[in-house]
């Protein structure tokens, strides 16, 4: 017995070793789908080959003797190369909560760049985890007095750090006539891609994505329906030809505040009070919003995924006609649809909308807000920030990310890019939805962006989920649409009202 | 006869089939990781058991991708460089390097605090015990921000010597970002001090007694006559311990700032994207980092069902 303990002790370890040790190049592509407006990935969307080579807008060697060292990886291969920091560098740590790999790895190579180029500054990218671990880290480091000096976050999260008196104002930045934005001030629509609170910019985005509805061009098209449905009739008129519970369902429904607040804009309604401190949802259009939701249930034409994602799997593996999400989601769209048993023509839409309303889409992403420090860490962070907000830097991230760049000139490059010259195979194989995507942008709509409305967006997702399931509960007790839509306010309202105190 | 023997078989039958259904239940989520871990993406997502195809590469793809999109490849002109190159390695370096100075931490803190609580007359001896399982009931997460709080307050040994003594200009730097912050936090746990305590109430006072006599003190019995007896309790709390640290994730996340000293749960981290989840290198990850776990318990099962099982028995 113990024999057979050590052997299976050794031939643990052995495996272990053997599968660390030998790993060569990137996995071949799989052969090309029957889908006609799909393309074949060389990898997954993670493993982008582009990443490990070394940046060729700053070639190592034209650093200054005297400046940052570039000290190459002792691999056998020829290595992408690291910069280390120069003696007497300002060291400047940026957090972010970019959890891909491609982009840690872009992040970590425009840093890379960036730090050869400008040897008096280190820019130090470092990853926190998601959105939400990153949020409890700045709170603890905030209490600890122990900050890092750029933070990457959502705009409702640098509000909360705001609030606690960290971040530093961007306008004087922006403004200076020698260090300031300059002529990247005239690419950039501040109401899109800049965060203000009580008049001050705290943060500015690289990039947004925006909420799109994903459609299955061949289940409508099966159904007789050759394009994606503008309205909610149209909607209604497509669910009723596609649903067959519990096989099929025209909509998996992820209870979310992105989705209800884009509904509501779209049935005419608004989310919130100009001034962002109260829900206005009660409204013709959130009333409506939520009684079309409780009209989706009581026909089964839309279910609620059980597991994360699940929307995202259940469209891939062609179970239903529409799911909602974030254009940021393309590529793992082209990879669920591709790897169905049977790939299938897929497209995206804006949400639907009432007869005579508009079909906004929700624009959200995260954005860069620079931490109070020392005068030099603070100008570092605001050099490092604008470097990211230049064309071909944001042309790169867009293709990593699926953003939409914050530089207008990026964003026309990006467009006008042909899908055969895009080095970044993820994105080539999602470009021609990316540049529909572009066109929905004049329609992009904000949420509110005030700290305090991340603390109610739990509320408006059980408010969605109670009138869905017809079920009360502690969360959540109305069910019918109107008085969810009341109770829906009232408990925003208060959480708004007692928020930082 | 032949009818209590059929019920005695019958009964055993029951038994039997109770006990695989549960052990059915437990191993299910491990079964579905290992064959999810092989599975395409569409595969991992679909409700179907079997693998369509058997993708071994996606263990390659998943080392691939916690390393950052960079293969962990050798150069054995430099063999340690690998620990800087290759950052799974470097995970689980850290896992293991962390897992067993705490362990050995939680060993010499519970062993000497058990045998206190167990042997040792002080006034508020009862009281003391009370209150420290009265810990047990504070939530982690409350404790995270005092915690961190606190290891920016620490400064580290060498760099406040080499401060004081003018050997580095850098300064004193604190606990963020070191070994420091991820072992010396865990080295007393209050569950491993009642496992002890339990354990050692079970030695019988006559060889106390017997050692007395032969002019032993405490440290002397503790360390010639209980440990040597202890195995099952040590055994179990060095499992349970390495168990906990090698599935830490928050705590970690929340101390350390640069890849180099992070454990290898940071890394599964890698596959879940704000926009989707890979969730078949996702598999293969977690495997990996089961893998080690499931063999050290394969090996350890014995004497860790003599320490849970003493331990309650003799409470």
């Amino acid at each position: 017995m113990k024999t057979i303990r050590v052997l299976l002790l050794a031939f643990g370890i052995g495996a272990l070793l053997g599968v660390m040790a030998c790993a060569p190049a990137a996995t071949a592509p799989p052969p090309a789908t029957s889908a006609p407006q799909t393309q074949p990935t060389v990898a997954p969307p993670t493993a982008v080959a582009a990443n490990t080579q070394a940046p060729t807008a700053v070639p190592p060697t034209s650093a200054p003797a005297s400046g940052a060292t570039n000290t190459p990886r002792p691999t056998p291969t020829p290595p992408p190369p690291q910069v280390t920091a120069a003696p007497g560098a300002v060291k400047i740590q940026f957090w972010h909560a970019l959890t891909g790999a491609s982009q840690v790895a872009e992040l970590q190579k425009l840093a890379d760049q960036f730090n050869a180029a400008n040897p008096q500054y280190y820019i130090q990218p470092i990853l926190q985890g998601n959105y939400a671990d990153t949020l409890q880290k700045m709170n603890a480091a905030i209490t600890a007095n122990s900050l890092p000096d750029m933070i990457l976050g959502n705009p409702g999260d640098l509000g909360t750090y705001d609030a606690a008196g960290v971040m530093l104002p961007l306008d004087d930045y922006i403004k200076d006539p020698k260090d300031g934005l300059g002529d990247l001030a005239a690419q950039i629509d501040p109401s899109l891609f800049f965060d203000t609170f009580d008049n001050r910019t705290i943060g500015i985005s690289t990039g947004r994505s925006i909420q799109v509805m994903y459609y299955n061009a061949d289940m409508l098209k099966a159904a007789g329906f050759d394009k994606p449905p503008a309205t909610f009739e149209e909607f209604e008129k497509v669910c009723e030809a596609v649903s067959k519970p519990p096989d099929t369902y025209c909509y998996a429904m992820v209870p979310g505040a992105s989705v209800f607040a884009n509904l509501d804009w779209n049935f005419g309604g608004e989310y919130a009070s100009a001034d962002e401190t109260k829900g206005t949802f009660d409204d013709a259009g959130g009333v409506a919003t939520l009684e079309w939701i409780k009209k989706l249930a009581d026909k089964q034409w839309a279910y609620i995924p059980a597991a994360a994602f699940g929307d995202q799997t259940d469209f891939g593996n062609g179970k239903v006609a529409f799911a909602v999400g974030s254009t940021a989601g393309l590529p793992f769209y082209q990879k669920a649809v591709e790897g169905s048993s049977k790939p299938f023509a897929w497209g995206i839409a804006p949400l639907p909308r009432s007869a005579n309303g508009k079909n906004y889409v929700d624009l959200f992403g995260p954005s860069i807000g620079l931490i109070q420090s020392t005068p030099e860490k603070q100008k570092g962070a605001w050099e490092f920030l604008k470097f990211l907000l230049s064309s071909d830097v944001e042309q790169e991230w867009a293709q990593v990310t699926t953003y939409f760049p914050a530089n207008r000139a990026a964003a026309n490059a990006v467009g006008a890019m042909d899908p055969s010259t895009v080095t970044n195979k993820a994105f080539a194989s999602v470009i021609d939805k990316y540049k529909l995507a572009v066109t929905f942008l004049p329609d992009g709509k904000r949420e509110p962006s005030a700290a305090a409305w991340q603390s109610v967006r739990n509320i408006v997702a059980n408010m969605m989920t109670a009138v869905f399931t017809g079920k009360s509960g502690a969360d959540f007790s109305a069910t019918e649409p109107a008085a969810a839509a009341k109770e829906g306010v009232e408990r925003v309202n208060k959480t708004l009202s007692e928020f930082g105190k | 006869m032949n009818r209590d023997r059929f019920r005695k078989q019958f009964s055993n039958l029951l038994i039997h089939l109770a006990l695989i259904t549960g052990a059915v239940i437990v191993l299910f989520p491990f079964v579905w990781m290992l064959l999810g871990s092989v599975k395409s993406y569409n595969d991992a997502t679909t409700a179907g058991f079997w693998p369509r195809e058997w993708l071994w590469s996606n263990y390659r793809d998943a080392i691939t991708v916690m390393n950052g999109s960079t293969p962990c490849q050798f150069d054995a002109a430099n063999p340690f460089a690998i620990l800087e190159q290759c950052l799974l390695l470097r995970y689980f370096v850290n896992t293991i390097f962390v897992g067993i100075a705490v362990v050995l931490g939680v060993l010499a803190t519970s062993v000497l605090a058990g045998y206190a609580f167990a042997r040792l007359n002080f006034p508020g001896r009862n009281a003391l015990f009370a209150i420290l399982l009265m810990t047990l009931m504070i939530p982690f997460e409350l404790t995270l921000v005092p915690n961190f709080v606190f290891m920016t307050w620490f400064p580290t040994p060498e760099s406040w010597l080499a401060t004081t003594f003018g050997f580095s200009q850098e300064g004193i730097h604190n606990w963020i970002n070191t070994y420091y912050a991820l072992i010396v936090p865990f080295t007393a746990s209050v569950f491993s001090i009642f496992l002890f305590r339990q354990f050692f109430r079970g030695i019988p006072n006559e060889l106390f007694d017997a050692a007395l006599l032969d002019g032993a003190t405490h440290l002397q019995f503790l360390w010639s006559v209980v440990l040597p007896l202890s195995k099952p309790a040590l055994v179990t709390s060095a499992l349970l311990t390495f168990l906990g640290t090698w599935n830490a994730l928050m705590w970690p996340l929340l101390v350390t700032n640069s890849p180099q000293m992070r454990p290898i749960q940071v890394g599964l981290t890698q596959f879940i994207g704000e926009a989707g989840t890979q969730v078949q290198l996702l598999m293969a990850g977690a495997t990996l980092t089961v893998l080690p776990i499931m063999i050290l318990y394969l090996i350890l099962q014995r004497w860790f069902v003599e320490g849970i099982s003493s331990a309650g028995i003799r409470g």
